[in-house]
């Protein structure tokens, strides 16, 4: 089904810390974004879509004194809201928020640390985009950080500090179907493996809390009202978020899972553990019987590795990037070229070549046939608009018949680039 | 991160300098060339064993190590287990400190990797004080400091979350990133690549407490199981054997973190039951590399036995077919089966002992960043220069 792609070497080393990749697809100018942690510091890597070039950039925790020793960062990812993409990085002393290519920092949040170290460590972990302006941070204590963003600009202010976890955050998730049916916006999940189901607003509203037995949940995923959740055991469940109801039980892995990703618009979900196996899953709604089923799919081992990352690059699920502790590349895996699911994907785009798609919640076909009448996250709202004004094809690896913007080696792009990718035209 | 990490890596890494300084010291003793000096007799190698443990298993040092505190860098790390390693009558020059410690940080790391859940980290710890004690069973004093020591391990441990255990191993694993040094061992039992990577393998028994997978289970909104079936899980998984003791004595279950480096350990020319391998004609470059590493170490390595000349030879293999095999006497090290190691003469040691000695009063090098408002370890330094007589 999937076949492995080159390589994509980065600064250093990938650090043992659940979910250790994150992805960002920037396709106006038709690069995806990578970042993982090392130690103190992220290693961002952006690459051009055509595999031709690749750039690289380094990020370092800020530490609230310098001459404590450093602040070892323990989570990086991208909060994808409608109007800006915000890079999170959570670290021990405290929180950072980056403008999308890492270039200007702009909001620090200090952790409170105790003058002599307690036997409890100190640190923030979990990090969720939720609906419009909200970005939510969960901290080793238990608590989580709600922070209210502005459309621009840095005045990002503290909205809320939500206390149900007892333990600490390991991993927090939006609702990523994109669909505005939903009642649940995010979940978080703690060391314990207690769930926590929440709605957002200007009070954030606990909708039901899923306990966790001891088992702790290292990464935790909701998609379509489902959570999606994977433990220190190796198991995967599928819960009904509000009312906890356990739809689906996998003895997935022989190992603890240190990372879950679903790709929103065909239901295929990611899982990869420390037994160096990487997962690819189906999960299809019955809304009939209410319930959802899980069906395996492919396997990929990365051998001799302890996997700590892996996502989809896309909204689909043709591509996969794995990351795993002592590793100084990410690999990818793209979808087989000669698999059924290919052609579909060629009709697919063959739909976006001819433009024949309307409106925003157009029926979009998925990898696996059929049809998921989904809406879209927001950067590919914003991407789509922008372009149906330029023709280019929204996929990767194929011909485009726009020539590609000049990455230069230090990262920086021809101003003439950064009008278009801010959304300008397209909203 | 984690709060808790230095006590276990002390019991760790301390053991598996124990195990390799025991080991060289009973090889040295069991040779039968007759050109040896210098013997280190039984009990001078129970003597460095006890002054070791004791220092390291001491009463105040493990308070120390016990309160919740940030890992130390690499350099601390190395400055207080050095001290640790001179805590007797033996020396280690820098150079042979230098390999040691690689040794030790990588059986420490190989440990880390292949310890089944994070809890486990317990157990590997214990099969480290399990061997300890063994060391110094006949020393009262010294064997009830380990006890007291083991039994604060486990009632600090104990309550530990598995999360908290897996943050502890995360926290290690970061200290220990990036480090691919070769070793001789691992490379011939197949847990190492030539690439310096460790073997993660996809088949065996489950972790305790994990199932085997492969099994999809569908549930009805009544909790009821209305489907199941299986997926191809690319590896062949058994069920778990049995959970290991956590308790001061008991069956440990799990091997890893024993004394890999003992003599009963099956010699490598000898095809068994584990290890299914022929004697490897081809000279292995990168093991040979690691020889030469423990060679150097043996190098350094004095005995301060005031009565006796200080020079020995040593084989590192002591079957017949491989010590004919390897080259006579001499210095050279031309030969990929025996290495032959001949100790500095009477003039370098005395110039090089001074040297050493000078380093217990001397300032820590200066070789790195300072830590913080005070420097990592110097407390603990200051605690064992107190301990060691010298």
């Amino acid at each position: 089904m999937y076949h492995k792609e080159k390589s994509i070497q980065i600064k250093s080393s990938a650090s043992a810390l659940y979910n250790n990749l994150s992805v960002l697809r920037i396709a106006p100018r038709s690069l995806t974004y990578f970042t993982v942690v090392h130690a103190n510091m992220v290693n961002m890597v952006s690459a051009s879509w055509d595999g031709l070039n690749y750039s690289h950039r380094q990020l370092q925790s800020k530490e609230a004194n310098v001459t404590t020793s450093s602040s070892l960062i323990m989570q990086a990812a991208w909060c994808v809201l409608p109007s800006r993409d915000i890079l999170v990085l959570t670290s021990q002393k405290g929180i950072q928020m980056y403008e999308s290519d890492g270039s200007i920092m702009v909001y620090w949040h200090a952790l409170e640390t105790p003058e002599t170290p307690t036997a409890q460590a100190v640190f923030a972990r979990g990090i969720a985009a939720v609906r419009e302006k909200y970005i939510c941070v969960g901290i080793s204590s238990g608590s989580m950080l709600v922070f209210d963003v502005p459309s621009k600009g840095s005045n990002i202010t503290l909205s809320e500090v939500l206390e149900e976890h007892k333990e600490s955050i390991t991993d927090m998730a939006s609702e990523c179907s994109g669909s505005l049916e939903c009642i649940a916006d995010m979940v978080s999940a703690d060391d314990s493996g207690n769930l926590c189901v929440w709605k957002s607003g200007e009070d954030f509203q606990l909708l039901n809390k899923i306990p966790g037995f001891d088992m702790s949940c290292s990464s935790v995923k909701l998609w379509k009202g489902t959570v999606v959740a994977g433990y220190g055991t190796g198991q995967i469940r599928l819960y009904e978020a509000v009312t906890g109801i356990v739809h689906a039980e996998v003895n997935a892995h022989a190992r603890w899972i240190y990372s879950l990703d679903i790709a929103p618009f065909s239901g295929l979900l990611l899982s990869a553990a420390e037994d160096s196996l990487v997962r690819v899953w189906h999960l299809t709604m019955t809304p009939e019987t209410n319930s959802v089923e899980i069906v395996h799919m492919y396997n990929e081992c990365v051998t001799d590795t302890q996997i700590c990352g892996a996502k989809f690059c896309d909204g689909d699920g043709y591509a996969f990037a794995v990351t795993g502790y002592d590793l100084i590349c990410l690999q990818q895996t793209d979808l087989a070229a000669n698999s059924s699911e290919w052609r579909v994907r060629e009709e697919n785009l063959g739909r976006w070549h001819n433009g024949k798609h309307s409106t925003h919640h157009a029926n979009r076909v998925n990898p696996l046939g059929g049809n998921s009448n989904v809406g879209r996250s927001y950067s590919e709202d914003r991407y789509t608009a922008l372009s149906e004004l330029q023709g280019t094809s929204p996929c990767f690896n194929l011909t485009l018949p726009v020539t590609l913007p000049a990455v230069h080696s230090d990262g920086s792009h021809p101003t003439s680039d950064t009008s278009v990718a801010k959304g300008g035209a397209g909203k | 991160m984690s709060m808790r990490t230095l006590p276990l890596v002390f019991i760790n890494l301390g053991g598996e300098m124990l195990y390799i300084l025991d080991q060289r010291l009973r090889a040295q003793n069991t040779a039968d060339d007759n050109t040896q000096k210098g013997v280190w007799s039984e009990e001078d190698r129970k003597r460095v064993m006890n002054d070791i443990v004791a220092t390291m298993f001491n009463k105040a040092f493990m308070e120390e190590l016990l309160k919740p505190q940030d890992l130390y860098s690499h350099g601390a790390l190395r400055r207080v287990l050095t001290r640790l390693a001179h805590a007797s009558i033996m020396r280690l020059n820098p150079a042979s400190m230098d390999r040691l410690y690689e040794l030790m940080v990588m059986a420490f790391k190989y440990q880390l990797l292949l310890c089944p859940r994070p809890r486990d980290l317990l157990i590997i710890s214990y099969n480290h004080i399990d061997t300890i004690r063994e060391f110094v069973r006949d020393t009262p004093s010294v064997l009830n400091q380990v006890d007291e020591t083991h039994r604060k391990i486990i009632e600090v441990y104990t309550p530990l979350s598995d999360g908290e255990f897996q943050l502890l191993r995360q926290t290690l694993l970061i200290f220990l990133q990036d480090m691919h040094v070769r070793v001789s061992l691992f490379l011939k039992n197949k847990v190492q690549n030539p690439n310096g990577r460790f073997a993660l393998s996809t088949t065996g028994p489950v972790p305790h407490g994990i199932e085997v997978p492969g099994l999809i289970r569908m549930f009805s909104s009544n909790g009821k199981e209305w489907k199941r079936w299986e997926f191809p899980t690319g590896g062949s998984y058994t069920s778990s054997i049995r959970v290991g003791s956590f308790e001061r004595f008991g069956d440990r279950v799990i091997r890893i973190g024993t004394n890999m480096y003992s003599v009963t350990q099956p010699e490598e020319t000898h095809t068994s039951e584990n290890y299914s391998q022929k004697v490897n004609s081809e000279p292995n470059l990168l093991a040979k590399e690691e020889l030469n590493l423990l060679a150097r170490l043996l190098g350094g390595m004095e005995v301060q036995n005031r009565n006796t000349e200080t020079g020995f030879q040593v084989n590192l293999f002591d079957t017949d077919q491989e010590e004919e095999a390897g080259a006579s006497g001499g210095n050279g090290d031309q030969s990929f089966e025996v290495i032959n190691i001949q100790a500095t003469q009477d003039v370098q040691v005395n110039t090089e002992l001074a040297r050493i000695a000078g380093e217990f009063t001397g300032e820590p090098e200066q070789t790195e960043l300072p830590e913080g408002p005070s420097n990592k370890g110097d407390d603990l330094l200051a605690m064992m220069d107190e301990l060691i007589e010298l």
